[in-house]
């Protein structure tokens, strides 16, 4: 049974081989209905994030007055669709302007956590030996740190700083994808088309990026996910804490001054929309990641099915 | 004549697929007699190990039964369901060693504990009792009987495929079916397995089919046979009449492609292409695109299977049955002919 | 270099293996035992030759063919390319030896990344080694395995092509460096008998008319008398036959060969083989030491076979070489040792 592939050579296009394995991924995404809906709904938040405070009808910080007193607490109404927050702000314009820092909470945590982690990862699989041990034993150690308790510590060396908080998610994260690649990398290493290009004289950096990449791909992609993922719910938990910075206004910070304010479950559409956006996001993300690699993975068997 | 251990008349399997009904097995009619050795013999994908599994009742979820008989020392099982396959048949009537099977033991169970376990399901047999048997099986197939307390991986290769095939007739089955037994062992492990299966054969009424791709092994330890191609039985009969007087193109093709290493220089004979996928009702000769005898006949319906003698052994299923062996000889001294000249 | 020099040749090659010690055995000071999976292994292949390495699983072949191309360094002994040690290679030397030594695996599903197009893949060491006119050559090597026209299968990704055109494939690559050597492990052992017959009619045909030596490593002796002039038979470790394929298969005389030879299956059932009568099985190469490595099974076992036999000349053979001590006389003792040998090949001449 093949599958209907459609070549680029049909529109044209130059027939590269990375611009292929991308195409093609984005193919089968398109060809499995759950996963263009969590795909679809992570681009909206995106576009979010992007265009969201353009969007806002009022700007974030803005007190709202009526008759000449500040619109406290405020339920939903037409001209306050999630109605206004304690000191006054409303909260529809706080949401979309709260998506941005969320988005690159993801984006900048989700590539440290996926960078740092293929790099050693990959490395240790590859390389093996003393290399790998030392690696390996390095992560360990990195595992072994409590992430929560460790932010906080550095937050009060360092202070309280939003890129900061994200670097601290991203450097220690990568924890857990390093030794799952370090085993795809161990099994891909001894297949026979490896050594074959071995045998050909290839550079190991050729094998690596040639052979090693697109075939650990399928994971890669879905630790890209769960690391973002991961960075946005661990934001918005030191957020909740209070080990952020309050002046950028997250999701996260949302919900904190909302229990901050001692009156969270009377205020639901202060709390709610937050809480709920992170919780679709970050489910959307690890959804995502998760079916993604179960279709490539599956592909990759059915290659080997079929023609067995 | 007494009735036939096993029969199976027009059996046809199918699996539901994406892409439609796919028939892996198509009209097969074979038939084995009580402590007979049958070998059925065809290349991968043409259904001899689904034939296996269906008439055990170990197809995968998307595989039927779709038409046609099985018939177990006269009475029909091929509707039978998993409860009666287990009561009735499995492990005590008929034993079935799996493709691959060599890691099918428990590696946690000693293998008399197995054998325990095996007797409880299907038997009243106590466990003395279970393990007095196994023990005598080990026996029987040349393994030390102390070692059935042993664990799986304390045996090589060969000496746990023995375990299996004792574990697989320690209830006295009367037909075992082995799929692919040996295709994982090395030749001198292989040949002691075999040793131990004809001693099994000399000594009582157990039948078995065999169930490979290596004609050699069916051409030697094997009273009948079949080749099958695609889901189609080509030929049926007794091993020395199929290896003197093979009627069907694929099984004249098929006896050619095997090296032999009395004469290491022989050509091999290439059969070209490859088998097909046969999707739905198979109404054709499934050889016809690798047949080099092929007329426009075979494109149009199955092929029967017709005996070529007059006791009626010897079923080839092939419309120019009494044909192609002629021909085929006609062609060889022909070439032999010219080489000499050359 | 000579006609008649090797283009591949190893001398007493070793290869052990460090077994994973665990914090006890240290504790305890037990001595590392290796694997010795290659143990003084002495080969020649010439030009236009063809040869086959046989052994049961276990004897060490794989790692051989793994040392051969330079994937594993021995831990003793030489390998020579055209005459000169590769311990001594630069890169260059290296670069030219990988361009000059191709090798051939078993499963043809798994021999090819599934990521690339064919073309793709046998584009691949032309561009390692820098070589113009690719699309030329790798269409002039389709042609040649028999994938005609190449057009249609240039870009076709491996899940799309049968088991015995990805072997082909898998051929082509190999030979699209005009090789000098082609290592060739089990290239048909996963195919189905009918595609078999084809591609070792190719790997024969490539010998004659490429200038291509093989060395073909397998563990069914049918295949490989099929395809190799010379076969050398391996037991744990060490070569114990080297004859030319007619010979061994006529006259073995080394016990494991002959037990190999007699234990192949025959596609006649008028023929009557009888069963082996080898019992037991491989022994583990774990720490084994000195001796021959087939005594413990072997019919024809004296006392002398626990010093390790040499591998030997035959005096009354042409090219046949063995490692027994039945086959060679003792210089030690007055004539009892030779006395015995001749009243031992005596008996075995009687039984068969």
């Amino acid at each position: 049974m093949v599958r209907n592939n459609l070549s680029l050579t049909d529109f044209g296009f130059a027939d590269h081989y990375v611009v292929r394995n991308l195409v093609g991924a984005l193919k089968l995404m398109l060809e499995d209905k759950a996963t263009i809906v969590y795909f679809s709904y992570l681009v909206f938040v995106l576009l979010l994030g992007v265009f969201g405070p353009m969007l806002a009808p009022y700007p974030y910080d803005k007190t709202l007055y009526v008759n000449g007193e500040i619109l406290r607490a405020a339920p939903p109404s037409l001209a306050h669709p999630l109605g206004t927050n304690n000191i006054g702000q409303d909260v529809f314009s706080r949401l979309l302007y709260g998506a941005r820092p969320t988005v690159i909470t993801g984006l900048l945590g989700g590539t440290m956590i996926i960078g740092i982690g293929m790099s050693i990862g990959i490395t240790a699989g590859y390389v093996g030996g003393r290399v790998d041990d030392t690696l390996m034993r390095f992560t360990d150690i990195v595992y072994g740190v409590p992430l929560i308790p460790f932010a906080i510590v550095l937050v009060s060396l360092f202070g309280i700083g939003f890129l900061q908080s994200i670097v601290i998610i991203g450097a220690l994260l990568w924890r857990g994808n390093a030794r799952v690649l370090r085993s795809q990398v161990l099994q891909i290493r001894e297949r026979p088309f490896i050594l074959a290009s071995k045998a050909a004289g290839a550079s190991r950096t050729r094998i690596v990026f040639k052979h090693i990449l697109p075939n650990v791909a399928p994971m890669a992609v879905l630790f890209f996910s769960l690391g973002i993922g991961f960075s946005i719910l661990i934001q918005a938990t030191l957020a909740f804490l209070g080990v952020t910075s309050p002046f950028i206004p997250s999701w996260g910070v949302m919900v904190r001054s909302a229990y901050n304010s001692g009156l969270m479950s009377q205020m639901w559409w202060w709390t709610l929309p937050p809480a709920l956006m992170i919780a679709f996001t970050v489910l959307a993300t690890f959804m995502f990641g998760r079916s993604y690699e179960n279709i490539a993975g599956q592909s990759n068997e059915n290659a080997f099915a079929q023609a067995g | 004549m007494s009735e036939p251990l096993l029969e199976a008349e027009d059996l046809t399997i199918q699996y539901r697929t994406e892409n439609g009904m796919l028939t892996a097995v198509s009209d097969a009619s074979f038939t084995i007699e009580s402590g007979e050795y049958f070998g059925l013999v065809g290349e991968s994908g043409c259904g001899k190990s689904t034939i296996a599994k269906g008439i055990l009742g170990g197809l995968d979820d998307n595989g039927k039964i779709t038409s046609g008989k099985v018939r177990y020392k006269g009475t029909e099982i091929q509707d039978y369901d998993e409860e009666k396959f287990n009561e009735e048949l499995r492990w005590e009537e008929v034993s079935w060693i799996p493709q691959g099977s060599m890691n099918s033991l428990d590696p946690l169970q000693r293998i008399s504990e197995q054998a325990t376990m095996i007797a409880q399901v299907h038997t009243d047999l106590s466990k003395e009792e279970a393990v007095s048997r196994i023990r005598e099986m080990f026996d029987i197939v040349g393994l030390p009987q102390e070692r059935v307390t042993d664990y799986p991986h304390q045996f090589s290769g060969g000496m746990q495929q023995r375990a299996i095939i004792a574990l697989a007739l320690f209830l006295r089955p009367s037909l075992l079916i082995a799929d692919e037994p040996t295709t994982a062992l090395d030749v001198i492990m292989q040949d002691q397995v075999f040793k131990y299966l004809n001693e099994i054969k000399q000594g009582g009424d157990i039948g078995m089919i065999l169930i490979t791709h290596d004609i050699s092994l069916v051409f030697e330890s094997c009273d009948r046979m079949s080749v099958m191609h695609a889901g189609q039985v080509s030929e049926v009969g007794p091993v020395d009449k199929i290896y003197e007087e093979p009627h069907h193109p694929y099984t004249i093709l098929l006896k050619e492609a095997f090296p032999d290493i009395r004469y290491p220089n022989r050509e091999l004979g290439v059969i070209e292409g490859n088998p097909p996928q046969n999707m739905g009702e198979v109404d054709y000769c499934t050889f016809v695109d690798r047949c080099p005898w092929a007329v426009s006949e075979c494109d149009q319906h199955a092929p029967a299977l017709e005996p070529v003698d007059s006791e009626g052994s010897h079923p080839v299923a092939c419309v120019r049955r009494d044909e192609v062996l002629e021909k085929y000889r006609a062609e060889n001294d022909q070439t032999a002919q010219v080489e000499e000249e050359r | 270099m000579t006609e008649s020099d090797p283009i591949l040749e190893t001398r007493g090659l070793e290869k052990y293996f460090d077994q994973n010690t665990s914090l006890i055995d240290t504790l305890l000071r037990r001595e590392d035992e290796k694997v010795q999976a290659i143990d003084g292994v002495s080969l020649a292949l010439h030009s236009n030759e063809s040869q086959g390495v046989i052994g049961e699983s276990g004897c060490g072949k794989t790692t051989l063919l793994k040392t051969l191309i330079g994937l594993y360094t021995p831990t003793g002994g030489e390998i020579r390319f055209r005459g000169n040690d590769i311990s001594e290679f630069d890169r260059s030397d290296w670069k030219e030896f990988r361009r000059n030594v191709q090798i051939i695996f078993q499963d043809p599903f798994d021999s090819l990344d599934p990521k690339l197009t064919i073309r793709e893949a046998l584009q691949e060491p032309l561009k390692i080694h820098n070589i113009s006119n690719q699309e030329e050559r790798i269409r002039n090597v389709l042609e040649q395995v028999e994938l005609n026209p190449p057009e249609k299968y240039l870009d076709r990704f491996p899940n799309q092509m049968s088991g015995g055109e990805l072997q082909r494939v898998s051929i082509a690559r190999a030979l699209i460096l005009e090789p000098e050597v082609i290592l060739a492990d089990e290239p048909v052992s996963m195919l189905d008998v009918s595609t078999q017959a084809s591609i070792l009619n190719l790997l024969s045909e490539l010998t004659e008319d490429l200038d291509v030596s093989m060395f073909y490593i397998s563990h069914d002796l049918s295949t490989v008398s099929y395809v190799c002039d010379r076969i050398n038979v391996m037991y744990l470790g060490r070569i114990v036959e080297s004859a030319p394929t007619t010979q061994l298969l006529d006259d073995p005389q080394h016990p494991y060969s002959q037990a190999l030879i007699d234990a192949v299956p025959i596609p006649d059932p008028n023929y009557g083989r009888g069963y082996t009568s080898l019992e037991g099985d491989v022994q583990n190469p774990v720490g084994i030491g000195e001796g021959c490595r087939f005594r413990e099974r072997c019919p024809e076992r004296m006392d002398i076979c626990e010093k390790t036999p040499e591998f030997i000349d035959m005096e009354s053979m042409d090219a046949h070489q063995v490692a027994c001590h039945l086959h060679y006389d003792h210089p030690t003792d007055e004539g009892t040792e030779d006395e015995n040998t001749d009243e031992i090949r005596a008996k075995t001449e009687v039984s068969t």
